[in-house]
């Protein structure tokens, strides 16, 4: 704080003045140190006014007076007053901006400057002014662009006019009352400041703490949707549903730390059941009909009884339903699964490894799991059905080709049959018309089958004919002519032998002939011929037609005996009756 | 129905057809025993009608017997009824007019119808093989019964 005491030097520069000036001095000095002190330490601006005007009022000798204190920017103060009657301050109080522009424009004022206080007696004051009428001394001054104050006095107890003392002394007041309301103001500001920092501190703790438990969230999410995606990861590439089920509760498993578990999935419509245990050494079999008890009581015991498919159920007391599976884990959590109708699965988890039941939030994610599960089994069911359905096409192709194979040959056949058919149908038709009429056809077969079947046995007929007679491949005998034939008869040097059969013989012969017939001719030869002929006599043969040459046939048979005149009558029995030789009968 | 109609059918019975058929068809099968066991006895029996070329002869006498035999066979069987009479038609047509010639011919020879040493060919011979002859047209123009072949056909055709 400065004080000026530049006045008081030239003040007493006269030493001589009076020792009633040095004490009024020293009593304004002491003033302005007691106001120090009172002021010193106060830090709120209202207090520091309320003592400051007192403090003035007291030491100058005054009456009434009023102090305000305004915010420029907020167009708000404070005014504290003494001597003055209520109803006047309260209207003092409704008009303190008015004051302000009254005394504060710089127009009105151009002259005042920050911490530089302007002191206006009443001669110097508007006409107009709202300030009570008893105010002799006003009295402005700034603290800073911000805020600004007005003191206002009115006359002093003792009447007497205010003197260059007074405003002296009131400057300095005035920059004491400055310099205490710029700390308090500074201070206040400080406190705000301080304040509005320890909200901000409080506010961002409170943010901190929302943060903190954001981040715990998105790491537990994260950690969930990390399971979702490694299940979806070891999943993903699994094509058929008992493997699919094996991976579902592997990963399970590992994922919460269980000790052991089951899962098993049963299909209504094919009335199967899939079933996969571990943590056990026990196996799970369960049949269909069991399979369909077990998820009524599990649909009575679950916590959404709804057939709703892909949802997931949680099962109340698992350790009653699944205790007759005889599986030997005690169970803690179950869920019952709707695939859809005709699919239903049921998972059954034991303990963890710490052998506590999973947490809300892991059987959140456990749930979140098995629907996750459920749409990759739909996947998979429809993936195994589709393949199925695959197959059937292609074993349907297989057999189509076969068929069109088959029918491409049936279809061969047929053409082959057809001509078949045809060509029966002909021979079929020649052969009826052959059954009503001898045919050539037939003739000329039955006479070919005669010969062959002829020729045939009589190859092999040990007594058998030969087909050509055997005078056609010997030589016959030499012919002799009727008339030489006879004159050899008549002269004794030949005899006459007639070759026919017996019959033929007895109807008529040349006259003294003798009958060897070819068939009798071993035994008339030895009978008869013997006596008959010998080497000289000239054997003359007849007899023939058109049928046979017996002539030459038994000439043979002669020659063969060794008859060298062997001769063959030449025209036969008719030629021997033309010439009238005679014959008998 | 005239008494002649009733007469046509009772005589094209085909009851009666069959048994002169079989009686035909058994009549050339006995024939042709003996004349297929004794070829040359034939052949000269053939010779002796005069009436086949020398060199014919044999050849004649071992066809013929055959001949005789699957005529009569089929006849009785009744398989190519109608091939197998015509050709008896024409074998007895062969025999009679052969007889007739050897007749007039006045040669003295058996007729060879069934043995060798049979009795002397006559007219009565003649008349016998004319009678086997009509039988043989009879069978020709009304046989239809127990026709194997027939049987035959129409279960292939209902097939």
């Amino acid at each position: 704080m400065q004080i000026d005491t530049s006045q008081w030097r030239s003040a007493s520069d006269p030493a001589q003045k009076t020792r009633g000036e040095l004490d009024r001095r020293v009593f304004f000095l002491e003033t302005l140190l007691e106001t120090s002190r009172e002021l010193d330490g106060l830090i709120q601006p209202k207090r520091i006014m309320d003592v400051f005007l007192l403090m003035t009022m007291g030491s100058l000798g005054i009456g009434t007076g009023l102090i305000l204190l305004l915010n420029t920017r907020s167009r708000q103060g404070s005014m504290l007053h003494r001597g003055i009657p209520e109803s006047e301050a309260t209207s003092l109080q409704q008009n303190l901006w008015p004051i302000y522009e009254q005394f504060y424009a710089q127009e009105a004022h151009p002259g005042l400057t920050c911490c530089v206080p302007k002191i206006l007696n009443r001669d110097s004051l508007p006409e107009h002014s709202p300030l009570p009428g008893q105010t002799e001394l006003v009295v402005l001054w700034n603290i800073s662009q911000e805020y600004c104050g007005l003191l206002g006095l009115g006359r002093k107890i003792s009447a007497q006019p205010f003197e260059e003392d007074d405003y002296s002394l009131l400057s300095n007041l005035i920059n004491i009352l400055v310099s205490a309301l710029s700390h308090a103001l500074f201070t206040q500001n400080i406190q705000q400041l301080n304040a509005e920092l320890q909200k901000q501190n409080i506010r961002l703790t409170e943010t901190l703490e929302l943060a903190q438990h954001a981040r715990d969230d998105l790491d537990r999410r994260v950690h969930h949707l990390r399971s979702l995606y490694e299940l979806t990861a070891e999943l993903s590439p699994i094509a058929e549903s008992q493997r699919l089920l094996e991976a579902f509760l592997l990963n399970i498993l590992g994922t919460f730390g269980v000790k052991g578990g089951f899962a098993l999935i049963y299909e209504r419509s094919a009335q199967t059941v899939k079933t996969v245990a571990r943590g056990t050494s026990r196996q799970l079999h369960i049949a269909a009909k069991e399979a369909d008890k077990l998820f009524y009581r599990c649909l009575a015991a679950a916590a959404k009884r709804t057939m709703e498919p892909l949802t997931v159920s949680r099962l109340q007391d698992p350790q009653a339903l699944f205790g007759e599976l005889d599986l030997g884990i005690n169970m803690q959590t179950a869920a019952m699964l709707v695939v859809d109708q005709s699919a239903l699965g049921l998972v059954g988890l034991g303990p963890t490894l710490a052998g506590l039941p999973l947490a809300d939030e892991e059987e959140q994610l456990f749930f979140a799991q098995a629907a996750n599960f459920m749409i990759f089994f739909r996947n998979v069911r429809a993936f195994e059905t589709i393949q199925c359905l695959n197959e059937d096409l292609l074993q349907a192709n297989r057999e189509l080709k076969q068929t069109i194979a088959d029918l491409t040959e049936a279809r061969h056949t047929i053409k082959v049959l057809e001509r078949a058919k045809t060509a029966l149908k002909g021979v079929l038709q020649r052969q009826a018309d052959r059954i009503g009429r001898a045919s050539v056809l037939d003739v000329s077969l039955i006479l070919l089958a005669a010969l062959i079947l002829a020729c045939t046995f009589n190859y092999a007929n040990p007594h058998g004919i030969s087909v050509l007679p055997q005078a056609i491949v010997q030589e016959p005998p030499a012919e002799i002519d009727a008339v030489t034939a006879r004159a050899l008869q008549q002269a004794g040097q030949a005899v006459i032998v007639d070759a026919r059969p017996p019959e033929f013989y007895r109807q008529k012969h040349i006259a003294d002939s003798v009958n060897v017939p070819a068939a009798l001719f071993e035994i008339i030869y030895k009978m008869k011929l013997t006596r008959l002929v010998n080497a000289e006599t000239v054997v003359i043969v007849y007899g023939r037609n058109i049928s046979r040459r017996y002539d030459e046939h038994v000439g043979q048979l002669l020659m063969a005996r060794e008859h060298d005149k062997v001769r063959i009558l030449s025209g036969g029995l008719r030629a021997w009756q033309q010439q009238g030789y005679p014959v008998r009968p | 129905m005239k008494f002649s109609g009733r007469l046509w059918n009772l005589v094209t019975h085909p009851y009666l057809v069959l048994a002169i058929r079989l009686y035909i068809g058994g009549l050339f099968i006995y024939a042709s025993m003996y004349k297929i066991n004794y070829a040359g006895e034939f052949a000269e029996t053939i010779a002796g009608y005069q009436l086949v070329p020398y060199w014919a002869v044999n050849l004649a006498a071992l066809v013929m017997p055959w001949a005789e035999l699957i005529c009569g066979l089929f006849l009785v069987i009744g398989f190519r009824t109608k091939s197998a009479a015509a050709i008896i038609i024409g074998l007895l047509a062969l025999f009679a007019a052969a007889i007739a010639i050897s007749l007039m011919r006045n040669l003295p020879i058996g007729c060879g119808c069934f043995h060798a040493l049979g009795e002397q060919m006559s007219w009565r011979t003649l008349v016998r093989d004319l009678v086997w002859l009509a039988l043989a047209v009879y069978v020709y123009a009304f046989d239809s019964a127990l026709q194997i072949e027939k049987n035959l056909f129409l279960s292939v055709r209902e097939l």
